[in-house]
């Protein structure tokens, strides 16, 4: 089954609640991972972690544009559908 | 003269891009069984399946792993049976670069020794515990980031000086044992992993101003790790080998003052 942008963004959170401080239900998504205190390996740790376990894959290129994490879960959301849609 | 080499089970990490993957297919060229891990999600398998079947070499094993968890490090193992590793190659390496001085914390600096050093361990202890044995051959891949200034390098460096210094006393651990650790350091490998750490330009530049050799070739650096685990090499243990044409020890201020004709023109 496609998982829907809340499914993606609560495991986006999820995994960066593991390397920052933060409440997953109340973090402002309009920010990017920097900015609520991510530094570069926890965004790649946290960006692989959620394709892993969402089964999408996205290439580095794509995702070097994104400016916050609401970004990030349209970006895995899109591409969760596209594979649906195969 | 590689004939030690065919046949044997050759395990990759970081396998995927540059001196990890150029390594893999020395192996494979050399009729190795070789196992690459990379990153979930980072590498296309059909266009290194296709490089190993260019270069004449068995298919190589792909396999998604994140280097720095017990878990995957554990999955990446059973795949290999009973039958255990023959050599390994830990070239992941992967750290946070210090762009400023917000980027100096601990933190980044524990994270970068975690993914570029602590595989080297880890691995070696998960395989001793599966397969009762150690593996005959292992090599670290390393760089020059701890003796000579690459921009914004810092934990990256101190990683790798961590990495080093854990070849050298895991050889004397190891020294009753058919087991031999060594590492590899390249200078300047014009990589994707150069270019994203210090720049796309720095690559050219080079080739412009440096001295002949300054960039080396992942071929090169891997046609060393490849001869280290040759047999022919049994006898070192413990070392820290340059690939680096000499040029350490030449580019420098008195090279650009010999040369100041034509570097000025």
């Amino acid at each position: 089954m496609t998982p829907d942008k809340d499914t993606i963004r609560s495991t986006v959170l999820k995994y960066l609640a593991r390397s920052v401080e933060l409440d997953p239900q109340t973090a402002d998504t309009s920010k990017s991972m920097k900015d609520l205190g991510a530094n570069s390996i926890d965004i790649v740790e946290v960006v692989s972690s959620s394709m892993r376990e969402l089964r999408i894959k996205i290439p580095r290129e794509e995702l070097s544009s994104l400016t916050n994490i609401d970004g990030l879960v349209d970006l895995l959301h899109a591409t969760a559908v596209a594979k649906a849609q195969g | 003269m590689l004939d030690e080499v065919r046949g044997r089970r050759v395990l990759v990490t970081g396998g995927t891009a540059g001196i990890g993957l150029q390594t893999g297919l020395a192996f494979g060229r050399a009729g190795a069984h070789v196992t690459l891990t990379c990153r979930w999600g980072s590498a296309d398998p059909s266009e290194i399946e296709r490089a190993f079947a260019q270069a004449d070499a068995p298919a190589p094993r792909i396999l998604e792993a994140n280097a720095a968890s017990p878990e995957d490090v554990g999955a990446v193992l059973d795949t290999f049976g009973s039958d255990g590793v023959d050599c390994f190659v830990s070239n992941v390496a992967f750290a946070q670069l210090v762009r400023g001085w917000s980027d100096l914390q601990l933190r980044g600096l524990q994270q970068s020794v975690e993914y570029t050093a602590w595989p080297l361990v880890s691995h070696l202890l998960a395989m001793r515990e599966r397969f009762g044995r150690w593996p005959k051959h292992v090599v670290a891949i390393s760089s020059c980031g701890p003796d000579e200034l690459h921009l914004d390098y810092d934990f990256a460096a101190a990683a790798k000086s961590v990495l080093e210094t854990l070849v050298r006393y895991l050889a004397h651990r190891l020294e009753r044992e058919d087991c031999r650790v060594n590492a590899v350091r390249a200078r300047w490998v014009p990589t994707a992993s150069l270019d994203a750490t210090i720049g796309a330009e720095f690559a050219p530049f080079v080739r412009r101003y440096g001295a002949r050799g300054a960039l080396q070739t992942p071929e090169e650096v891997a046609s060393v790790v490849l001869t280290l685990c040759s047999g022919w090499l049994d006898g070192m243990r413990g070392q820290v080998l340059t690939v680096d044409h000499g040029t350490r020890f030449h580019d420098t201020l008195m090279r650009w003052y010999a040369e100041r004709d034509r570097l000025l023109e």
